[in-house]
């Protein structure tokens, strides 16, 4: 599966037609590309995880509400960084949706020099979500390319076991175990035991 | 009599006798003569006979008819002595008992027999108060004792007791020495009894009076003012024994004698009373008026605050609905006005970027200028919300506004250690307004001062009034932070708060300015801000609102506030 490189889309999901458009026009006119939906539902009709973007989201939205979209998002694990509209800023909410991971708020109306300044930040957020998720993606299939003794013995040495208590362990020789090591080293593609135990760490949260 | 009628008869029987033996002896010479004489003696013997007889019958009978009333007198005597109720008793010189009356003895319990000629102590003394009867009998028997009797306590022979009064008169024998002392004697139990019953319950009737919380008195009028003829604890401790609180509460009723129930204050003491008229005639026959106050002070302190309570509740109520409004309006005005600057700043960084492709460009802002449409109707929605609601005029005096948005920012004013100095005018016109809606103009107005005191060292925010011609001008002075531009305060979305929706002060000129009056900020030289607006006065409007502004008056100056 490839990811993309880098997220470029702007999801925009508010009720009010003229927000939803003007918005359109001025992330355009700031050279973002932008997919606007009028409610939450069509949005995540749409949504797939793998279309890297960020969202702007409105809170007050007849059918789903912003907040319960960024819940429906925090479900589906997905990494998008949400910033939402509101009226006038309204704190225990704001504190709710920043626990949950919202970058932000835009108060209406915009100000454009914040406007830009959280969409640019939401994209630095995304494409930095999106690196990690390839690298762990990239180690996961590195991983998943070793034999069951060898992720035995892989195990072992991340947790901390000399290859003489591993061979003890598993009822195979020293040698054996050394042999089993360089293979492992060589399909994760490292050289030494520290990049060794990134590797196989970095994949753990997934597994 | 009978018996010189005897001794006549008998002489003349002698003298016959003679005559006879002289016959005898000298029959001849005489005998006719003798003869004759003898017939005449005969003849007046007979009469003297007869005569003595008749005297005898009417001797008897003389005697007869006296007997006869002797006796009815005894009997009416006795019967008058038993029939008496009075006990009567005769005491010797001696003090020894020589007589008493069959009233005596019912009232002791003793016979006759058993009394008469006893020596003290007397059987129907009690025992234990010996002393004391000696020294009342030795009083008697001295003729020491008062002519209104004395009282004394006896026991009967079944011992029980009983009061008695005894009156004491010498007894005096028809040549007028004195023979013993005549002591006659009333059983006053139950007299008694009676009279200390009613003592009793006048006692206890005074205590009820006393002890009233009702203040009552009774007054007559008199020539020069009025005479107190009663009043009882509540009232003395009240107003003293004088007639000030009665003549008070009468409340010019004076002269006037009607049974009615009115609520009067008295300046005097302070307090509120219930107060009841009655007429009564008095035990002199005169006609009184009797008046029962009753203090109501605590009770109408409650009713106000419970009325106060009230009307808080829905002024609140009323304030909730005017901000959910305010809020939902907010938000509808937000949706345009964000279109119209987004497509604005699109079409900017459009240009600035010096990729300009005029037909975007154009949709966008025939898109803005949609958008501008839009708030614009909204904005004739807010007009037509405003005009529907249409402020209830009517005249009043200022200062019951003003004392009801000072009750009710008072909370919040107590919370920040403010205190909000309000001197009243007297002889004010009435102003010509809807209390509601100025009431909420003024609580604006104090609670914006109220704020910007938060950090200000004086404490206290100045309410005060003024007339001008024919208007009353009303300040709100606070000591606060002051403001930059004080005019452009009251234009829509402007707010010094960081909270503020902006929309008070213009929502408060707009009600001001329908009342034609207005409403204008200016900073204090010694540092704050005051708001000051005026409204009409209501006379100047039409005489009828005059009038309704002279019962206003009327009606405040019932009801001190």
């Amino acid at each position: 599966m490839n990811l993309p490189t880098t997220a470029s889309t702007v999801y925009i999901v508010d009720d009010d037609e003229a927000v939803r458009d003007s918005l359109r026009w001025l992330l355009e006119a700031n050279t973002y590309r932008v997919k606007a939906f009028a409610s939450a539902e069509a949005f995540l009709s749409e949504y797939r995880e793998d279309q890297p973007g960020v969202l702007i989201v409105d809170v007050r939205m007849p059918g789903m509400s912003g907040l319960q979209l960024q819940e429906e998002l925090i479900n589906r694990k997905s990494l998008m960084p949400v910033v939402f509209i509101t009226g006038h800023g309204d704190v225990p909410m704001a504190v709710n949706t920043m626990k949950k991971g919202a970058v932000d708020f835009l108060e209406k109306p915009f100000n454009e020099t914040d406007l830009r300044e959280i969409v640019s930040r939401m994209f630095e957020q995304a494409n930095d979500n999106l690196q990690k998720l390839t690298a762990q993606r990239e180690h996961e299939a590195m991983l998943g390319r070793l034999t069951a003794r060898e992720q035995q013995v892989l195990e072992r040495i991340v947790a901390g076991r000399l290859n003489k208590q591993i061979a003890d362990d598993l009822g195979i020789s020293i040698k054996t175990v050394e042999a089993h090591r360089a293979n492992i080293m060589e399909k994760l593609q490292v050289t030494t035991v520290a990049d060794l135990m990134k590797v196989a760490l970095a994949a753990e949260p997934n597994k | 009599m009978v018996l010189a009628l005897y001794a006549l008869v008998m002489g003349a029987f002698f003298w016959l006798q003679q005559i006879r033996e002289d016959s005898v002896m000298f029959v001849t010479i005489d005998q006719e003569l003798r003869q004759q004489q003898l017939l005449w003696v005969v003849i007046a013997l007979s009469v003297v006979i007869v005569i003595a007889l008749l005297a005898l019958w009417r001797y008897t009978k003389h005697r007869t008819q006296t007997e006869a009333a002797l006796v009815a007198e005894t009997a009416f005597r006795r019967a008058m002595e038993n029939s008496m109720s009075t006990g009567m008793r005769v005491l010797d010189l001696e003090g020894r008992i020589a007589y008493v009356n069959p009233a005596f003895c019912r009232m002791i319990g003793w016979n006759e027999a058993d009394l008469i000629g006893r020596r003290p102590p007397f059987p129907y003394w009690v025992p234990g108060q010996h002393e004391s009867h000696r020294q009342t009998l030795d009083a008697v028997i001295s003729g020491k004792t008062p002519s209104s009797g004395i009282e004394l306590e006896a026991q009967r022979r079944d011992g029980s007791r009983f009061t008695a009064r005894m009156y004491v008169s010498p007894l005096l024998a028809p040549d007028g020495s004195q023979i013993g002392w005549m002591t006659s004697m009333t059983d006053i139990t139950e007299p008694r009894r009676i009279r200390e019953a009613l003592t009793a319950a006048h006692e206890r009737f005074m205590t009820v009076l006393e002890s009233l919380d009702d203040a009552i008195s009774v007054t007559a009028d008199i020539a020069d003012g009025m005479e107190l003829l009663f009043a009882n604890r509540t009232y003395r401790s009240l107003f003293g024994a004088l007639t000030n609180g009665h003549q008070e509460l009468l409340a010019g009723r004076r002269g006037r004698y009607t049974d009615e129930s009115v609520e009067i204050y008295s300046p005097h003491v302070e307090r509120w009373f219930e107060v009841q008229h009655r007429t009564l005639a008095w035990t002199d026959g005169r006609r009184v008026r009797m008046q029962v106050a009753r203090d109501i002070t605590d009770r109408r302190r409650h009713e106000e605050a419970s009325q106060l309570q009230q009307e808080k509740i829905q002024l609140t109520s009323r304030l909730t609905t005017m901000g959910e409004m305010a809020s939902s309006l907010a938000h509808e005005l937000n949706q345009p006005l964000t279109a119209i600057s987004n497509y604005s700043m699109g079409a900017v960084a459009m240009v600035k970027s010096g990729q300009v492709d005029p037909e975007r460009l154009l949709t966008a802002l025939e898109k803005a200028a949609a958008q501008a449409q839009r708030a614009g109707k909204i904005i004739s929605r807010i007009r037509d919300f405003v005009k529907r609601s249409e402020p209830q005029r009517q005249a009043i005096d200022i200062h019951v506004i003003i004392e009801n948005a000072i009750s009710l920012a008072e909370i919040d004013a107590r919370k920040r250690g403010i205190e909000i100095e309000h001197e009243p005018l007297e002889n004010l016109p009435s102003v010509l307004a809807d209390p509601i809606l100025i009431e909420q103009v003024l609580l604006n107005l104090i609670k914006n001062g109220i704020e910007a005191m938060d950090q200000s060292a004086s404490r206290v925010l100045k309410v005060s009034v003024r007339q001008q011609q024919n208007a009353i001008e009303v300040a709100v002075i606070d000591s606060g932070h002051g403001v930059s531009d004080p005019d452009r305060l009251f234009e829509p979305f402007f707010s010094t708060k960081s909270e503020g929706l902006g929309m008070g002060l213009n929502i408060c000129r707009t009600i001001i300015e329908s009342h034609h009056g207005q409403l204008l900020a200016t900073n204090n030289p010694e540092g704050g801000t005051t708001f000051r607006f005026t409204l009409p006065c209501a006379s100047t409007d039409a005489q009828s609102s005059a009038l309704e502004a002279a019962q206003a008056n009327k009606t405040n100056e019932e009801f001190p506030a």
